[in-house]
């Protein structure tokens, strides 16, 4: 915590805060003093700057128009940049309404509370002891803005109001700073109205004379709360933070105030569900807002001060890349370790196969041996087979022919001569066996697969008589019956007449003699000539 | 910049960046090596157990086609299927069926042997031989006895037999005169045949020309008889 006297470092502790050290501004050696507290008794916890000097102005901006998401972050800064054009230092919040107000609010226009400090030694020195020590800065704040909730917080804690009453709207907390001054904050609402600082004075810091001081400057607090539109009705509760012997010289009945208490800090602390120690018996309120910020996980308002800044900025970019590093290699770790137990897995995987692999080993040794000893080897009994099966495919039995054929003849047609030829098909041709046993070694042809199931041709050559008692234009429509009768039986082939009776068809050259010496009407064919006809059938085995 | 930031606080950047290097760089040259190589081996073993199990399976399906199909091969040899085509066997072969058929007689010729060349028997390494048997003038009183005796080559025969040809003609007319002669108890022989059919068989392929199998001397010329 930073005051217009000196700087008092607070520690974490179990269950609440200790303070360390305080060191004066006056001190010679301040910064020696500032890098040895920080870095002896700091234990690489990120410190928290709290500011509580008199150098603060606060300004309230309301009727901020409203804007878009990207517009209104520049319209503020802007506002900010000419509410204090001479302060290096900036800060805004925007207001929200807290408690029951928060509804009644809907639709008016937000308003902003803008700060401004200016940049001094004090600060600067400060930021050097911090680079000195090397020590990780959190942020830093302003006392008043960030320990509003902790007077709202400890008003409710401390009135709270019976069944049937309001709570008061109005809060405030006094208490004299280690630091320096006297530091009365005033909220309304849960947010912050009013901060004044009171210089140390010569009416000390305990005792009836400084009671007797905090009396008129809360009084003259009082005429600023009416003028921001206090009254009575609203309620106003005030938490004094001194020890018990001064808490006799405050009369509670002479403050215009709904409640009054007067608390000393480890009372307080505990309010709060804090402790203190090493807090001494001085009743400092520094340790409370140092115990209320220990409890917060991130400032209300941070605030940038350029020579703080400077430092706090690469020392967090430098924790976030550690902790970046430090996730990375994690995953990373975790990621490898992974794929080293997939890696393994897959050795074992291995390991599991080879095995499998020499049990099949053994059982295709074992199947091999039965296989080996079998008298005949299982290639030469298919190709045998397959052998045959060509055989057979190009073999034909004639009987069925010769039942169809003799079948289809009546009983005036007496054969003469019959003959039923098979020519092999492509499969068995034995054109190239010549060159075989003429010792020339020829591969065998490659025949395709119609080739192969090709089963050559069936020739049938009958040569028939007719009863002689037919003329022989008789014999002629016999023989187209037979010959109509023998297509029907056998469907497909060719049938035809080879050789007519006495060499004439019925459409084909015909000479005749009419009338004169003899009766002939058909030159007499040769002996023998018109006694058979021949007919040739060829076709595919049926 | 160290002062800003802190010599430790450097320190335990750069020591954190050199344990990501350090686990980036034993990931990618040790470790993804590894893992490939086991991939690789992994994919190897199973390519191997898969191929053993290939031909385990087919040695165990080829044991079931030797089973199906043994009965048939010792069919083909009990038939005489890897026979040499030995003439004189043919002779009594054609003489018992004469005597079967009751044909009066006939004559016959074997030309000689022909290789066919078929990709079956080549695989296997045994030859298809084939001889042509000719029988002329194969007289019958009847010509069903010549048709039964055509057809019965196939069994006859030692497998495998091919009819060729059967060229049926009569001869004598069927008249009162030889009618009268066959009740007498003379053998006329109203039709006569010409048969032609083609043995084959299968043999093995000697190493060398000339043909010696296990069997027996092919013979090589032509043969013969009535």
């Amino acid at each position: 915590m930073i005051g217009g006297e000196g700087i008092v470092i607070f520690g974490p502790t179990a269950r609440g805060v200790e303070r360390e050290i305080g060191i004066s501004w006056e001190v010679p050696n301040f910064h020696e003093h500032l890098v040895e507290a920080l870095t002896e008794q700091n234990r690489h916890v990120p410190i928290v700057i709290y500011f509580d000097g008199a150098d603060q102005t606060y300004r309230k901006e309301e009727n901020i128009p409203k804007l878009s998401f990207f517009d209104r972050p520049r319209f503020v800064k802007r506002k900010l940049e000419m509410a204090f054009p001479s302060y290096p230092i900036r800060a805004s919040l925007q207001i929200k309404p807290q408690g029951k107000n928060a509804k009644a609010v809907n639709g008016v226009l937000p308003s902003y509370l803008f700060v401004a400090l200016p940049e001094t030694e004090h600060l600067d020195k400060i930021g050097a002891g911090l680079l000195e020590a090397g020590v990780p800065v959190a942020g830093f704040g302003l006392l008043p803005v960030e320990s509003a909730g902790l007077v709202a917080e400890l008003a409710r804690r401390t009135f709270s109001p019976k069944s049937g009453e309001k709570a008061s709207r109005w809060a405030v907390l006094i208490g004299q700073h280690e630091t320096g001054g006297l530091r009365q904050v005033v909220v309304k609402d849960g947010n912050l109205s009013i901060a004044r600082l009171t210089p140390p004075s010569e009416a000390g810091m305990q005792g009836s004379l400084w009671v007797e001081e905090v009396l008129r400057e809360f009084k003259g607090t009082l005429t600023y709360l009416s003028r921001l539109g206090y009254s009575p009705a609203d309620g106003l509760d005030v938490v004094v933070i001194c020890s018990d012997v001064d808490k006799q010289f405050f009369d509670q009945k002479a403050l215009p105030v709904t409640n009054f208490t007067c608390l000393k800090t480890a009372d307080a602390l505990l309010k709060i569900g804090s402790k203190g120690v090493s807090i001494d018996k001085n009743n400092f309120a520094d340790a409370l807002h140092a115990a209320w910020m220990s409890k917060k996980r991130a400032l209300i308002l941070p605030v940038q001060v350029p020579s703080i800044h400077r430092i706090m900025a690469p020392r967090k970019g430098a924790r976030t890349a550690t902790m970046l590093f430090l996730l990375t290699a994690l995953g990373l770790g975790a990621y490898t370790v992974n794929e080293y137990q997939n890696y393994l897995g897959v050795k074992n995987d291995i390991e599991s196969t080879q095995s499998q692999e020499k049990s099949l080993e053994r059982e295709y040794a074992k199947e091999s041996k039965v296989f080996d000893s079998l008298p005949v080897k299982i290639e030469v009994v298919k190709g045998v087979l397959a052998v045959k099966k060509t055989l057979d495919t190009n073999t034909v039995a004639m009987g069925p022919y010769l039942t169809l054929l003799y079948k289809a003849m009546s009983s005036d047609i007496k054969f003469t001569q019959l003959s039923v030829t098979h020519q092999l098909g492509e499969g068995l041709k034995l054109e190239h066996a010549e060159e075989a046993v003429a010792g020339k070694k020829t591969a065998p042809p490659v025949l395709s697969a119609q080739a192969m199931n090709d089963r050559g041709m069936i020739k049938m050559v009958l040569r028939f008589k007719l009863p002689s008692s037919l003329t022989l234009e008789q014999k002629l429509a016999r023989t187209d019956v037979f010959v109509d009768l023998l297509q029907r039986t056998f469907q497909n082939y060719d049938v035809k007449v080879t050789t007519p009776f006495g060499n004439v068809t019925s459409t084909g050259i015909f000479e005749g003699i009419m009338g004169g010496e003899t009766t002939a009407v058909v030159a007499a064919p040769s002996v023998g000539e018109s006694e058979f006809a021949e007919i040739q059938m060829e076709g595919v085995p049926l | 910049m160290i002062k800003l930031i802190g010599a430790r606080r450097v320190f335990i950047l750069l020591a954190f960046f050199a344990l990501n290097a350090l686990i980036v760089s034993s990931y990618f040259l040790a470790l993804q090596p590894l893992q490939s190589e086991a991939a690789t081996q992994l994919t190897a073993v199973k390519g191997q157990v898969s191929e053993l199990q290939g031909k385990i399976r087919n040695i165990k399906q080829d044991l079931i086609d030797y089973k199906d199909n043994e009965p048939r091969y010792q069919k083909l040899k009990t038939m005489g299927f890897f026979q040499t085509q030995d003439r004189f066997q043919i002779s009594k072969i054609l003489e018992a069926m004469r005597q079967a058929h009751n044909l009066q007689g006939f004559s016959f010729s074997i030309d000689n042997i022909n290789y066919i060349n078929n990709t079956d028997a080549d695989a296997i390494q045994h030859r298809l031989i084939h001889s042509q048997v000719s029988l002329k003038k194969v007289q019958s009183s009847f010509d069903n006895n010549v048709y039964d005796f055509a057809q019965s080559l196939a069994e006859a025969f030692p497998t495998h037999t091919h009819l060729q040809k059967i060229e049926v003609m009569q001869t004598s007319a069927i008249n009162e005169p030889n009618l009268q002669r066959v009740a007498g108890g003379e053998k006329v022989g109203f039709v006569e045949a010409n048969i032609v059919f083609d043995w084959l068989t299968l043999v093995p392929k000697p190493e060398q020309a000339p043909v010696v199998d296990a069997v027996g001397a092919v013979p090589a010329g032509g043969f013969r008889g009535r």
